[in-house]
């Protein structure tokens, strides 16, 4: 990865956010910090210890946190990250992401319009812990995604509406014509053929031009494709998997609607919520999250 | 939809390198514009999105697999084809170059090829700004308000059931964990802790500076009762903040870590939907929340 991500303040929360970048191995960090480690900083975070005890911090965080990864390169620049956004604002549009943490409000404020300005539009994550509070802000004034990779959704094949190599292609009487193949042949017909063949019987004896839409159209359409398979029910798999996907042929399921099917689905995402868990579950809770991102993201950060 | 009807893929609006986008959004309206022009066009999309090119697994032989999959590849192909072709063309009606100096960064045919398998997920994300959030404006009242309507209920909700306990004489306890630790009233003692710190020279914080702070965010800005605002905000949640005064204990600091680092993946690499906008998490009783403030 060829990411450059900025990261201000090398506090507890901060430094474990880097961690978790550095690992699957983001390509560049640089650290803002004035700070000097204290005894607090040694009881809270985990990337400097009591020998650090007046050192600079950021570079204390770095130098650890530059060992686990290699591939990752850093810098360290000592200077209070409220100064900075006065005075170098410019200097933030170098990266592609900037990590605010143990901020307040209107310091991040300060950033978050330095940030939008700078015409780069540079992504801000907000992190806080306060006490046993924790607080994450995201901004970022436009994010396009290309990838979105929902977790399930409806397969576009143009059932409804072929294009006319689909369709001659299931119209050819050598390869297609139902009646004519053999047992081994026709249990073998992709279901997506046995759909489109099933709409034309199913506008034949309907005497109508368009896929079913009424519930009890969808039903008779879902029976016509059962009686379509030869033998008794289930003897043919291909006839089955052709049932259970009849809704594919049914109005709306045309390219463009589905987008906006995807889109309503998306938005009701927007509010989601952790389950309510108990202090002794947290743990395995957290290992289990970090685990899962650290195998989702960890082969695709790396080059390939 | 959103995305194609959307003003910036309106070939009108595309240009060199507007000031206003970063690099990666540039090239995802170009390829944008060539999917809105393929989707109206009667002789390209005729409405419909370009084919993605992919077929679930299916019972059949393989023939019959390989050559129903060439055919969806073919339609694919030729749809990016059309896809690019009409980039490509509007790049030259606009004296811009494909490569070197001047071009697009990023923006070539394996980028709209991507685009086009991906048409039916588009997505462009534009979030509530941070000043607008700090300054209170119309977004930010108007979604905190109706969380504490929310709250409200759940208050007289969970008031109501300890009253039906109570005279069944059963035990009752005195406060309800869920309304008392809901992250939105850390959320609001969170601002009020930063307003203090803003306003006292020391930086230190005070219990009861905190607790008149947030009693004013809820009431004067919010727009709930004296009353409402006393019981749901307490002197508790005020002292609680000042006991650790802004101290990183490591679980919660862990916990908050894990998920900024996934969101910042997710920012980074363009791909899922990222968090819109505020996640609140409350290591007391280990609830968290989101909200679009």
């Amino acid at each position: 990865m060829n990411a450059k991500i900025c990261l201000l303040h090398a506090s507890a929360t901060g430094a474990e956010t880097l961690k978790n970048l550095v690992l699957p191995g983001v390509g560049d960090i640089t650290i803002v910090d004035d700070a000097l480690v204290t005894e607090r900083d040694v009881s809270s975070n985990f990337f400097v210890t009591a020998g650090d005890v007046g050192k600079p911090r950021g570079q204390t965080v770095l130098d650890l946190l530059l060992e686990m990864n290699e591939d990752v390169k850093g810098s360290f620049v000592q200077a209070s990250p409220s100064d900075l956004i006065a005075s170098q604002p410019d200097f933030f549009s170098q990266f592609t992401l900037v990590i605010a943490s143990q901020m307040p409000l209107e310091q991040v404020k300060a950033l978050s319009v330095v940030l939008e300005k700078n015409g780069r539009r540079t992504p801000l994550l907000w992190v806080r812990t306060f006490g046993l509070i924790g607080y994450l802000r995201v901004f970022t004034a436009e994010h396009t995604i290309v990838e979105l990779k929902p977790q399930s959704s409806v397969e576009d094949l143009r059932i409804v509406n072929p294009w006319p190599e689909l369709r001659a292609y299931c119209d050819d009487g050598a390869v297609n014509d139902l009646p004519s193949l053999d047992g081994m042949e026709h249990k073998h017909v992709p279901w997506v053929v046995l759909l489109i063949k099933a709409l034309d019987a199913f506008k034949d004896k309907h005497n109508s031009s368009s896929p079913p839409s009424t519930f009890s159209e969808k039903k008779a359409f879902k029976e016509l494709v059962n009686c379509m398979a030869r033998g008794s029910p289930g003897d043919e798999e291909n006839f089955e998997e052709a049932a259970n996907k009849a809704a594919l042929a049914s109005r709306g399921m045309t390219g463009v609607s589905s987008t906006t099917a995807a889109v309503a689905v998306l938005s009701s995402y927007c509010f989601w919520r952790l389950p309510s868990i108990s202090l002794h579950r947290f743990l395995s809770f957290f290992l289990a999250l970090w685990v899962l991102f650290f195998f989702c993201f960890c082969r695709r950060l790396r080059p390939r | 939809m959103e995305v194609l009807s959307d003003p910036a893929a309106s070939p009108d609006n595309l240009s060199a390198s507007s000031p206003s986008s970063s690099p990666s959004s540039d090239r995802f309206w170009w390829a944008a514009a060539g999917i809105s022009h393929f989707v109206q066009d009667p002789s390209l999309g005729n409405g419909v999105l370009p084919l993605s090119g992919e077929i679930p697994d299916m019972t059949a032989t393989t023939d019959r697999y390989v050559s129903l999959l060439r055919l969806y590849r073919a339609k694919h192909a030729k749809d990016v084809a059309a896809v690019w072709g009409y980039v490509r063309a509007l790049l030259e009606a606009k004296g811009i170059p494909l490569h070197g100096a001047g071009s697009i960064p990023g923006l070539d045919e394996d980028f709209v090829r991507e685009t086009c398998k991906n048409a039916r997920f588009l997505r462009v994300f534009r979030q509530h700004a941070i000043t607008g959030e700090a300054e209170l404006d119309e977004t930010t009242v108007e979604a905190l308000r109706e969380g504490f309507e929310g709250l409200v209920a759940l208050q007289e909700e969970k008031k109501a059931e300890a009253e039906d306990k109570e005279r069944a004489g059963e035990e009752v306890s005195p406060c309800c964990s869920e309304v008392e630790n809901n992250p939105l009233l850390w959320y609001c003692a969170l601002r009020a802790a930063d307003a203090c710190q803003a306003s006292s020279s020391s930086g230190s914080l005070d219990a009861a500076a905190v607790l008149e702070a947030a009693h004013s965010l809820l009431t004067a800005k919010l727009g709930l009762s004296a009353d409402t605002a006393t019981t749901l905000f307490t002197e508790k949640h005020a002292a609680e903040l000042c006991r650790y005064c802004g101290l990183e204990p490591l679980p919660i600091a862990a916990l908050i870590a894990s998920v900024a680092a996934q969101e910042a993946v997710k920012l980074i690499t363009h791909q899922y939907s990222p968090l819109d906008n505020s996640y609140v998490y409350c290591g007391i009783n280990g609830v968290g929340a989101s909200f679009r403030l």
